[in-house]
């Protein structure tokens, strides 16, 4: 524990010039965007119409006259105040609205990330216990066909079953309104439509954690101690959760915590399919409409918490096994 | 110091392991649906019904039948037929980025591996703040910005991978590193460029073979889902994760729209696994990889 503090402070350093970098690289690339951002918010109709001297002055309010390290700058300080800037496109300030679309998008993450730890640690105890029997192989089956199976397919089929043939979820989510309605309301509407998006985005992640638990407990299970333990006359299902569980959880940790951070870039993909207007919604209708603004904003809030994911992955990992030197 | 060529240990491996009856059913099966998407791939305007792009104003979403197999979309134009075609911008985009991410990912492998120490460890934190930009977010950010097209989507899946791909062959050149005969080289004072890509690299292709035939799959899916969300190559281009997407809206007629091009991403994608797995049986002896690269 005593080294546990230097090595978090190092740890978090080295978040925090990594966070600084991808700013960087999202601010710079979003640079070099072809057109001006003026042209962009006119539409380029009214250009000749407006003269030269108002577009300058434009390019003044907004701040694009400054060499780009000083609009860099500005930016990372208003984030840093919480303002994430004003969008083009809908001329309103951008944090609000991204904080809004992101709690819609934890929505469907947060739940995703639980079945993924539940599922895959559980199906992969399974298929490790029952290594080489038709369970194992059926298990070992559907996870590879999970990792090959593109998302938006899983979730196009979701919406053909229960949508199109079923009539329980509507085709399209973009009707439901998430804000104002109560705690309760909200668990109800869950388990009545927003479990099949959920379950879409966790799929992928599922298999992959039952791989890996797989592999690792199927390793604990030859392992002296294991052996010992049965010997001993320990019931099975204790030696399975209490003896080799605990060495077999390690690997998995890092994959779960990494998987935790696919979930939440993989929310764009599910929120196109299911029309969820959620955080990765808002940053494709920012890319066709070229609101830099808006674009900044959504990937710099998704990347963080990408970042953040492997972070508490990092940190749990070493925390919880004793082995690791702390580096 | 000889210059005799011979042929890289990958290859040799391959052909011994051919020969030495090493082929599992994985190696076939993927192997045989990879020649056929490639064939289907290389052959494909000239096996189609119809023209890909043909419209039949009669036939608007219609189910499969005789003379549409796979159905008609809201155009009425030919599933099977651009199912075909998609292959091709498919295959090409997620080849030719595979490609490029394995070229870079071998020059900044081999060369961070081969000097060590600091350039090592800087070129190795730059390559985590890379690996930690999730994928899609920074493919959506090129091709975004650049606009979407084929050839920047090879660029963007191909940038993004190749970190992944520097991660996996450093690894496994900084095992061969300080073998002796890279020390011999050095002694007889031969080049660094001459070292790293004739003495190491001949040895590092076993890697960089298994690795190139993960990266693919992914790059198929990567490729389809970011024709899915609208940056891929722009319609009417054949692409299947664009189809996928503009008939979305149609299920309710005919899902085949839809479910063709994905079934076609699903075989395609199956088979390179299937096919990396039988490489990697031959290729890499059984357990030295088996914290497998993630993404």
């Amino acid at each position: 524990m005593k080294e546990f503090i230097p090595f978090i402070i190092k740890r978090l350093g080295a978040t925090a010039i990594t966070l600084v970098v991808i700013s960087m690289i999202i601010f710079g690339v979003c640079k070099l965007m072809p057109g001006d951002a003026v042209d962009i918010m006119l539409g380029g109709i009214a250009l000749q119409s407006l003269g030269e001297t108002t577009l300058q002055e434009l390019r003044k309010e907004l701040g694009l006259n400054l060499p780009v390290y000083q609009q860099y700058y500005n930016w990372v300080v208003g984030i840093l105040h919480g303002d994430l800037g004003t969008s083009y496109i809908m001329k309103a300030p951008i944090a609000p609205l991204v904080i809004s679309r992101l709690k819609t998008s934890l929505l469907l993450a947060v739940p995703a990330s639980l079945m993924m730890i539940v599922f895959g640690l559980s199906l992969g105890i399974l298929s490790a216990v029952k290594e080489k029997t038709w369970i194992d192989q059926g298990i070992s089956f559907v996870s590879l066909a999970m990792l090959s199976v593109p998302a938006f397919l899983t979730g196009s089929l979701f919406i053909y079953i229960f949508s199109v043939k079923l009539n329980w979820i509507p085709a399209a989510f973009n009707a439901i309104d998430m804000e104002g309605i109560g705690f309760f309301k909200m668990i109800g509407s869950y388990f009545g439509i927003l479990l099949f998006p959920s379950v879409t985005l966790a799929f992928e992640s599922i298999a992959y954690v039952n791989r890996q638990t797989r592999a690792s407990m199927i390793e604990e299970l030859k392992t002296n101690y294991v052996r010992t333990a049965v010997l001993k006359g320990v019931p099975p299902r204790d030696v399975v959760l209490h003896h080799a569980l605990r060495n077999g959880l390690l690997p998995a940790i890092t994959v779960i915590a990494f998987n935790v951070g696919q979930i939440i870039a993989g929310t764009v993909i599910i929120e196109v399919v299911f029309s969820y207007p959620g955080i990765g919604n808002l940053m494709i209708m920012a890319i066709k409409f070229r609101d830099v603004p808006l674009i900044l904003a959504t990937m710099i809030v998704i990347s963080s918490a990408y970042v953040f994911a492997n972070l508490v992955a990092d940190l749990l990992y070493t925390q919880l096994n004793p082995r690791i030197k702390y580096a | 110091m000889s210059n005799n060529f011979s042929p890289p240990v990958g290859l040799k491996k391959l052909i011994t392991g051919f020969l030495n009856n090493k082929i599992t059913t994985n190696l076939i099966i993927g192997g045989g649906l990879l020649i056929g998407f490639v064939l289907i791939g290389i052959f494909a305007p000239h096996i189609t019904p119809y023209d890909a792009d043909e419209m039949h104003y009669e036939h608007l979403k219609e189910m499969p039948s005789g003379s549409f197999l796979l159905g008609t979309d809201r155009y009425g134009r030919d599933i099977l037929s651009r199912v075909i075609m998609g292959t091709r911008t498919t295959l090409l985009i997620a080849s030719t980025s595979t490609v490029l991410a394995l070229f870079l990912g071998i020059i900044f492998g081999a060369t961070s591996a081969f000097f060590g120490g600091r350039i090592d460890n800087i070129m190795m934190r730059i390559n985590d703040i890379f690996m930690s930009f999730p994928t899609l977010i920074f493919a959506m950010l090129v091709i975004g910005v650049l606009g979407p097209s084929m050839i920047n989507g090879i660029i963007a899946i191909g940038v993004i991978y190749a970190p992944r791909v520097t991660r996996v062959v450093r690894a496994q050149a900084l095992n061969i590193v300080h073998l002796e005969y890279i020390d011999a080289a050095k002694v007889g004072g031969e080049s660094s460029f001459y070292i790293i890509f004739r003495e190491m690299l001949p040895n590092l292709w076993p890697t960089i073979i298994v690795e190139g035939s993960i990266r693919l799959g992914y790059a198929i899916l990567l490729t389809a889902s970011l024709g899915y969300i609208g940056l891929g190559p722009p319609p009417p281009t054949p692409d299947w994760g664009l189809m996928a997407y503009s008939e979305r809206g149609y299920m309710f007629e005919t899902p085949w729209p839809v479910f063709a091009p994905c079934i076609a991403i699903v075989i395609a994608v199956i088979g390179v696994n299937l096919f990396g797995e039988g490489l990697k049986d031959i290729l890499l002896a059984k357990g030295s990889r088996s914290k497998e690269a993630k993404t």
